[in-house]
Parts: C-alpha cells; structure tokens; sequence
C-alpha cells in the first residue's frame, strides 16, 4: 500500500484542511471574548466623559458624547462627584480639562469658567484664545460634607441657538474631577 | 486490505492522537506566545513584514513558517482565537503520522509496523509540548518536512524520477524556515543510502543536500552567531555523553515519570533497561542479519538529536519529540516481527509495548492537561484585561493576587502588548509572591511602585482586579480600603518617565507621553527617593538619537540636590543607553530628593517644533 497523492486528492484535502479552519475561525470573535466581575457601580471623583458611567453623575447642561472623547457644554452645566479621601480636612483640586474651540473665539471673542460647590464661588477664569486649558482651582475644605458634592459650571460667554446649530454651546470638555491634598 | 481495514489503518492513529491531547486542541495562548503574537503589531509595510519574517530573534532563531509567519498569519485572520492555531498544528501532526506510516511500509514492508509505529510515537510525552504550546509548532512541522523529503527521496530512489527529486530538494530548503534541525536531513537520507541503498546514482544525489545544508551553516552563522554564554550556548564537552544518555532513557522513561506521586523509581529504571535493551538487541539481531532498517531508524534517532546535544543547560524533554520518531519506528518493526514468528515473541513484544504505553499515557494526559489548566488561567486574566479595558476607558489596571504561575505563563512575556493594551501593571505587593526567573523579563518593569499606586487610586486612575475562580474580578473598593488603611509610603526609589501614573513625580522640563518614554526639554526634573546606602546609585535609561549629535558631542549633567554628579558625554547614539553615576552623600536616607537633568543643547526633530534634549525611560537608586 502506498500514498498516491493524486491531484484531486490534494485538492479535496486542501479544501478540507481550509474548511476546518473558516469553520474554526467562524466564531473567532466571540471565543476571543472574556467577561469580568464587576463592582456594583461607585460615584467617582473624576469623569473621563468617555466612561459610559459618567452620564449618571452629569446633572445638566452636558451634551452627548462626541468621538467617545469629549462634550459640548451649555452655558451652565453641573456634575456631582465623589468627596476624594481626606478632602473633609484637607481640601481639594478641582480640574475641569476643557478645550475652547475656535468657532467660540471668533463667535464671542473669549469667555471665562467659573464655578460654585456647596455655596463656595470659584474664582473665574478668562479664556480668550482658541486652545486646550484646565481650569484648576483649590477647594476648601468646608465645601465637602457628606460623600459626594455638586459643582456647578458657568460660562460667561457662549454661542447661542441658532440656524446651523439649535444647541447653546459653550465649550468642549473632556474630564471633570477633584484630586485629594 | 479490505475498505473498512484501509480506512482504519490511516484513521486509528489520528483519532488516537486527537483523543490522548485533545485538551491540545482546547489550549490557549502561553509564554511565548505572547512575544508572537504582538509580531503583528511590528508589521506596517513590506519591509517591516521581511524583517518580522526574517529578522533572527529569540537566541538567533530564523523560523517564518513555524513560528512569525504562522503566528502573523492566524493572528490576522484568527485574531486570539486560538482554535484555529491549534487545528493547524494538529492537521499537521496528522500529515506527519500518514508520513511516517508510509515510510515505515516503503522500509519495513510491513503494515503492522505501518500502523504501529505512528501511534507509539504518539504515545511519546515527549509530544506533550508540541501539541500543547503554538509557540512549539516548529517541533511539529520540522518532522513534516523531513518526512515529506525522505518519503519523496525513497520515491526518487525507487522510480529515479527527476521531478521527485527535485520537489524533494524543494522541500528540504523549505523545511530550514520550520526548525534548525532539517540541517540533518541530508545526513538521514545518506544513512538510507549508506545501510539500505548504496547505488552510485542515489550516492550522487546526496551532494547537492550536503551543498544546501553547508551553505545555510555559514549564511545562518553570519546572521545569527550562535550564544556564547547562556542556556544556548553550546558545550562540546564531556557533557555530550551524558545529555545523550538522559535523552535515551526519556525516550522510554517520561522525563516527569519519577518525580510523579506514588512512582516507584527503581520500577521506572527497571523498565528503561528492560525497553532500551529490546530496542538494542533487536536492531542488533537485525544488522548481524543483515536487515539495516532498524539500524537506519536508529540512526534517525541520534541524528536528528545530534545538533541538541551540545546544549548542556538547556535540555528539555520535548527535544525528543523528532528523534523519538526512530525509536517508535523500530519498536513497530520489532513488534510486526514478532507477530509473525513464535507465540512468546509476539506476547513479549506486545508485553513491552504494553508497557511502554502505561508509561507514557498517563503522563501525556496529564502533561496536556496542565497546559489547558494553566492556559485557560492566562486567557481569564489576558482577556479579562481586555475587557476591563472596554469597561473602563482611560483607565489604569492593576493586577493583584497575581502568583508565580500566571506571571511566568502570561504576564512576564508581555501579553497586553499583543492587544494593544497599555498601563497594566502589578500591584507592589504581587513581588512578594512572584519568584524571579532567569530568562523572563525583570519583574520590576511590570509593578507599580506603592506611592504612585495609592495617587492613582486616590485620583481614580485605576481599576484593580484579581483571578477570581472563573473570571478577572474587578476588587478596586476593596484594594483601595487596604491599601489607604496603611502608612503612606514614601516617594519611590524607581520612577518610569513613560509611565503615566508616576507624572506627578517630574517637575518642569518634560514634555507629553509618548508610548513608554518621555523627551525631557534642556532641563527637567525628577522627585525621587534617596538612597538607603552608601553603595547605591542612581541609574538612568533613556534614548540618544544621532539627531541629537549631528552638532558633535553632548554634554549631560546629573544634579542631585543641587550638587552635582557625574558628567556625561554622549558621543555616538545610544538607543536605548544607560548610565549608572554615585550620588552625593548628602542624599543619603533622605525620603525625597530632587534629580535634575541638563543638556548642554537641544534639537529640533523634523516636523517636531520642541526642543528636545534627551528621552527618558527609568530612573532608579539602585
């Protein structure tokens, strides 16, 4: 007995072996796949606005998700985060990361961030070139009782409704958090 | 042959095979694997595809088919499924028993011997490895090409056709871009010629496979020079004799065997003598009656083990799974002798054959299982990672309840890398519970020092996750509470520039990320902890491009407090360089000290508007 590799037999095994594979690789995805346990859900103390878990924490004023990176702001827009560990005695760093783009410059000329938590009023910032800023400011530790606090935005300046785009825009932001001292 | 007999004689052995490591088809990707895998990541153009391919890597090895091209093919289409990996390797290895079955006939005449010798190589664990690991597929189609050339040579030397040779040369080269070893394969098809078929025309026909092999040595060598030093490094020495003695008792015996609970050691020797000396005396009677074949397969067997031998450090029982190839192949011819002489030869040969297969058995079982077991861990924990990625966006992973044995198979070959996954680290406490190992990359670069891992869970950079019994579980509340219940750590003694959770720790003078470095502008500054003795010094790691010296040579100073260390002079590039300079006294058991960096100028890369002076890696007190 001996192999006679035929020419209609290579044919049939090589369309057997390709068979198995596409068959193999059929459900490539799905087997590629893992699930995680996860924690029930937490409030955070900083919001990437590409975390799918950041809507429950985005009050108002927030526009949907763009590029799974940023949003448009209205010309007031407020969070709740989570206290940061020791800020009840320490304080806090507020840091809104926020690009002011170029149609609010020339639409408004510059517009400032300011903010209020628990009745504390942020000192404004002025923003008056196209670019990406983060507005930074020191949080007392007065304004942090309880576990989570409400911060509300506002903008002096903004774009108001009109033909092309019904929304009032006020600027892009990309992430909202308060760092512990 | 009757039908059904035909399609059972070329069927057993592979649904023999598919059953005793069908756990093999079920594994996922380990070790290795990993490195192969992230290949494609490499892999723009046509020529980044040629260097990927060709280019030697891991201890000097060039094999496109069995290792890059396979790995950068399936990963292509298969992405990290690995079924079809593992189809492929099995497909092949069932090529491989149709291959040997047909040679054992073209020799032996035999169809018990056909039949037989596929399957007791099969049994071999020394094909554990190989048909459980992607990354050793090379042991797997190596075999395939020696067989298809040998079993085409044979078909050369019976019908003198040219096209068989030919395709059978063909087959040779090609077979270089499966595994070092078909360097051999001349020596087997002279060992043919030498003790089966001495004719003038098949002598002849040897020189052109002698040419190739001669001239892939010297083109291999001036590539890829082979280790001085090492676990590869080769040892022509009186260690030979030994290695070659350990691999002729794992032939029979399982390299594990003895060390399994409940074996009795002297029962293994006793059957290794026993085994080795039917092997012996049986292609010992068969040469005095002048039948080589047994000899030829004997020859295959030392042949093909030949080129591992002087590979005094790194003996690995799964070297043998080429070689084993000859012994099973003369344990067939013995045992088709045997059935067709007296009553007690048959039941002594079918005896040891017996016993052979109690030996070896159990052990592949159980050695394809532990490949499963620990790969299935490593694809909960890689895969898990990649959805904890989906899950959280931007974020860190840091990995606790990591022990020795998902480090070694997954996390020390980089895994994340093949996904695309950056910033996973290790939580500190995880070097507690890992051992280091020669030859796998420093655990140092995987962990998260504590302080840069307490801000990022202060500053909710990270999610961390544990092995849960089934899936990666996501414990971050719970770390976190442990973690900020203890003391806060000081500052750490090794910072990472390209790390983006330890950026609190440089001052001014550094510019954005950019994948696991940072450029430093003309001057920067780093906050890291002291030395804790006199002996300790401070190392940087970072990247000199010649860019930066096309105005000559650069001036580097290091300033540690404000007193300056060492200076430093870049004369050629360095990619990556590192320089290890004695610190001050002064900073001596300090808790934090401050690490300044200054070139005496910077560069403009092209289409790059800053002013770079160095880029930076690691910073350590060491």
């Amino acid at each position: 007995m001996e192999i006679r590799f035929r020419r209609h037999s290579l044919t049939l095994l090589t369309v057997a072996v390709s068979a198995v594979l596409i068959l193999g690789g059929c459900k490539s995805r799905s087997r590629a796949r893992a699930q995680t346990d996860e924690e029930p859900p937490r409030m955070a103390s900083v919001l990437t606005m590409a975390d799918p878990r950041a809507n429950a924490q985005l009050l108002s004023g927030f526009y949907p998700v763009e590029q799974n990176a940023w949003r448009w702001t209205s010309s007031k827009f407020s969070v709740v985060l989570r206290n940061p560990r020791g800020a009840d005695q320490k304080g806090a760093t507020l840091k809104l990361k926020l690009t002011v783009p170029d149609s609010v410059i020339q639409q408004v000329k510059g517009t400032a961030v300011s903010a209020t938590i628990s009745g504390v009023e942020l000192a404004p910032e002025p923003y008056n070139a196209a670019g990406e800023y983060i507005y930074t400011r020191d949080v007392p530790a007065r304004a942090f009782a309880g576990d989570s606090v409400k911060i509300d935005f506002a903008l002096q300046r903004f774009i108001p409704p009109g033909p092309v785009d019904a929304r009032e825009l006020g600027v892009v932001v990309s992430m909202v958090g308060l760092e512990g001292k | 042959m009757k039908p059904a007999v035909r399609v059972a004689y070329w069927l057993v052995p592979p649904f023999f095979c598919l059953a005793l490591y069908w756990y093999g088809i079920k594994v996922w990707f380990q070790a290795d694997d990993f490195a192969w895998l992230s290949l494609s990541r490499q892999v723009h153009n046509g020529a980044s595809l040629l260097r990927a391919l060709f280019e030697p890597m891991a201890q000097g090895t060039i094999r496109p088919w069995s290792e890059r091209g396979f790995f950068l093919l399936f990963y292509t289409f298969f992405g990290l499924d690995a079924l079809p990996y593992r189809l492929c390797v099995f497909a092949t290895q069932f090529a491989n028993l149709a291959l040997l079955a047909h040679v054992v006939w073209k020799l032996t005449r035999s169809r018990v011997a056909a039949f037989t010798a596929p399957i007791l190589w099969t049994a071999n664990s020394a094909l554990i490895v190989p048909l459980s690991w992607s990354s050793s597929y090379n042991q797997i189609l190596c075999p395939f090409f020696l067989l298809s050339a040998f079993a085409l040579f044979l078909r050369f030397a019976g019908g003198g056709r040219l096209r068989d040779y030919l395709l059978q040369l063909g087959i040779f080269i090609l077979g270089f871009g499966a595994l070092e070893i078909n360097i051999v394969y001349p020596a087997i098809a002279a060992a043919y010629v030498l003790l089966l078929d001495r004719r003038r025309r098949l002598i002849l026909s040897l020189i052109p496979l002698v040419a190739v092999s001669v001239i892939y040595f010297f083109v291999h060598h001036a590539f890829s020079p082979g280790q001085m030093e090492g676990p590869y490094a080769l040892h022509f020495d009186s260690a030979i004799p030994v290695t070659l003695l350990n691999y002729w008792a794992w032939t029979f015996v399982p390299m594990q065997w003895p060390d399994r609970a409940g074996h009795i050691v002297l029962l293994g020797r006793i059957t290794l003598v026993v085994l080795a000396a039917a092997i012996l005396s049986f292609t010992a009677w068969k040469a005095a009656k002048r039948d080589h074949v047994p000899l030829f397969f004997f020859a295959w067997f030392l042949i093909t083990l030949a080129p591992l031998l002087p590979l005094r450090d790194h003996v690995s029982d799964y070297y043998l799974s080429i070689p084993a190839i000859g012994i099973a192949a003369i344990a067939a011819a013995g045992i088709s002798e045997a059935l067709h002489s007296s009553p007690a030869a048959s039941s002594a040969a079918l005896a040891l054959a017996a016993i052979y297969l109690w030996l070896q058995i159990p052990e592949s079982h159980f050695g394809v299982r532990w490949y499963f077991e620990r790969s299935r861990s490593a694809r909960a924990l890689v895969l898990g990672v990649a959805r904890a990625r989906e899950l959280h966006p931007g974020k860190a992973i840091l990995l606790t309840g990591i022990g020795d044995d998902l480090y070694t198979s997954a996390i020390a070959h980089s895994p994340f890398a093949a996904l695309g996954i950056p910033d996973v680290y290790l939580a500190p406490e995880t070097a507690a519970s890992i051992t280091s190992h020669p030859g796998l990359n420093d655990l140092a670069m995987y962990l998260l020092p504590p302080e840069p891992a307490r801000k990022a869970l202060e500053t909710e950079q990270v999610e961390v996750y544990s092995p849960g019994p089934v899936r990666l579980q996501n414990v971050t509340s719970l770390y976190e509470k442990k973690l900020l219940a203890k003391a806060a750590p000081g500052l750490p003694r090794r910072v990472d520039a390209g790390n983006r959770l330890e950026s609190y720790l440089l001052g001014d003078g550094w510019y954005a990320l950019e994948g696991g470095y940072r450029w430093m502008s003309k001057r920067a500054i780093v906050h890291i902890g002291g030395p804790r003795s006199p002996n300790e010094r401070i190392a940087l790691t970072g990247y000199c491009p010649k860019e930066q010296l096309r105005s000559g040579p650069l001036e580097f100073q290091v300033t540690i407090d404000g007193r300056p260390a060492d200076l430093i002079t870049f004369s050629d590039p360095e990619t990556p360089f590192l320089r290890i300079l004695s610190v001050p006294p002064s900073a001596l058991g300090k808790d934090a000290i401050e690490v300044s960096l200054e070139v005496n100028r910077t560069f403009r890369g092209d289409g790059d508007d800053r002013k770079l002076g160095l880029a930076f890696g690691i910073i350590e007190i060491r």
